[in-house]
């Protein structure tokens, strides 16, 4: 392990400068595809939901059998 | 180099601190050194968590940014405290003062200080993993953090606000070919263990899913006073935990 003192020197170089326009760019891009996102994301939560429903289908099932067994 | 990963999420109480403070406590046990490092400026948490006091900081992350003080002074080596068996685990924290936080909001920070003090905990300390606790959102700073990290793991729970958030997230990181993972929270119990889930919300965000975390109530009862798995290690949240510091040491150590 090192004995030295570790500073850090602020300062911004040009590359970060290039990395925040490039973020802002890409914040402002996505933004604009907003009705897009909210489409996918529905559909996403109908297959949840649709999932969700078959697995407590599956489950009322299992517990019909097991009382036709008993 | 250390690999360096930044734990963000859309919204905030998503449990982005704890689940930091308890995946470095458990990578600790597999005998690696880690450091944590609290870039949640306005409401800062992994120091609740790990209960260090204001007292028992020197310096505090800021001076380090404004190159005040010497990365020395800023760090809190937590192993004894915690009473870790083997590992090491290391914490940075913000300023709590409103005046700091305030010049570091507004100033923001600077790109290679993700770089420099991921390289200057490795020659210090020999770190193995260094975490950014983000501060929640979309905004340019916690990108910059989300982009200057080796990994990022992204935060979601199952409700539309935060999918919509963590999808527009992934998009945004996408443009930028990140290394991107998710970790799903506070996951509905009926929820968690269905198989599709995970293969639903990859294909939705197009980044794979690293972890599914069902919502415990012994969390919230927790109410962050210490490292949950350090007091509960047969609890099924630390299985959970461990499922991913796994894949964490297999796939990306």
């Amino acid at each position: 392990m090192s004995t030295r003192r570790h500073f850090f020197k602020p300062g911004r170089s040009e590359s970060e400068t290039s990395l925040r326009a490039k973020i802002s760019q890409a914040l402002f891009t996505v933004q604009t595809d907003l009705s897009t996102v909210e489409k996918r994301v529905s559909a996403f939560e109908q297959k949840l939901e649709e999932i969700m429903n078959r697995l407590d289908d599956l489950e009322n099932r299992l517990k019909r059998l097991e009382e036709l067994l008993d | 180099m250390p690999v360096s990963f930044s734990i963000h999420s859309y919204r905030g109480g998503t449990g982005k601190s704890t689940t930091t403070a308890n995946l470095a406590v458990m990578l600790t046990l597999y005998n690696k050194n880690v450091a944590t490092i609290d870039l949640d400026l306005t409401s800062p948490g992994l120091h609740v968590i790990y209960q260090v006091s204001q007292t028992q900081m020197k310096a505090t992350l800021n001076d380090y940014i404004y190159g005040k003080t010497p990365l020395e002074d800023v760090v809190v080596d937590l192993t004894n405290q915690l009473g870790l068996p083997r590992g090491k685990l290391y914490f940075l924290g913000a300023s709590m003062k409103p005046e700091d936080i305030a010049k570091l909001m507004r100033d923001g920070y600077s790109e290679r200080f993700f770089k420099e003090v991921a390289k200057h905990l490795a020659e210090a300390y020999d770190v193995d993993f260094v975490f950014f606790d983000t501060h929640p959102g979309l905004n340019e700073d916690t990108l910059l953090a989300v982009l200057s990290s080796d990994i990022s793991f992204m935060l979601m729970r199952m409700d539309k606000q935060d999918i919509t958030g963590t999808y527009v997230t992934a998009q945004v990181l996408s443009k930028f070919n990140k290394t991107s993972y998710v970790i799903l929270n506070m996951v509905p119990p009926s929820m968690a263990d269905v198989p599709e889930l995970q293969v639903e919300v990859s294909r939705l965000l197009g980044v794979p899913v690293v972890g599914v975390v069902p919502f415990y109530p012994e969390i919230l009862q927790h109410r962050s006073r210490g490292v949950f798995i350090l007091k509960h290690p047969k609890h099924p949240y630390t299985m959970r935990i461990k499922a991913i510091a796994d894949f964490i040491i297999k796939n990306l150590g």
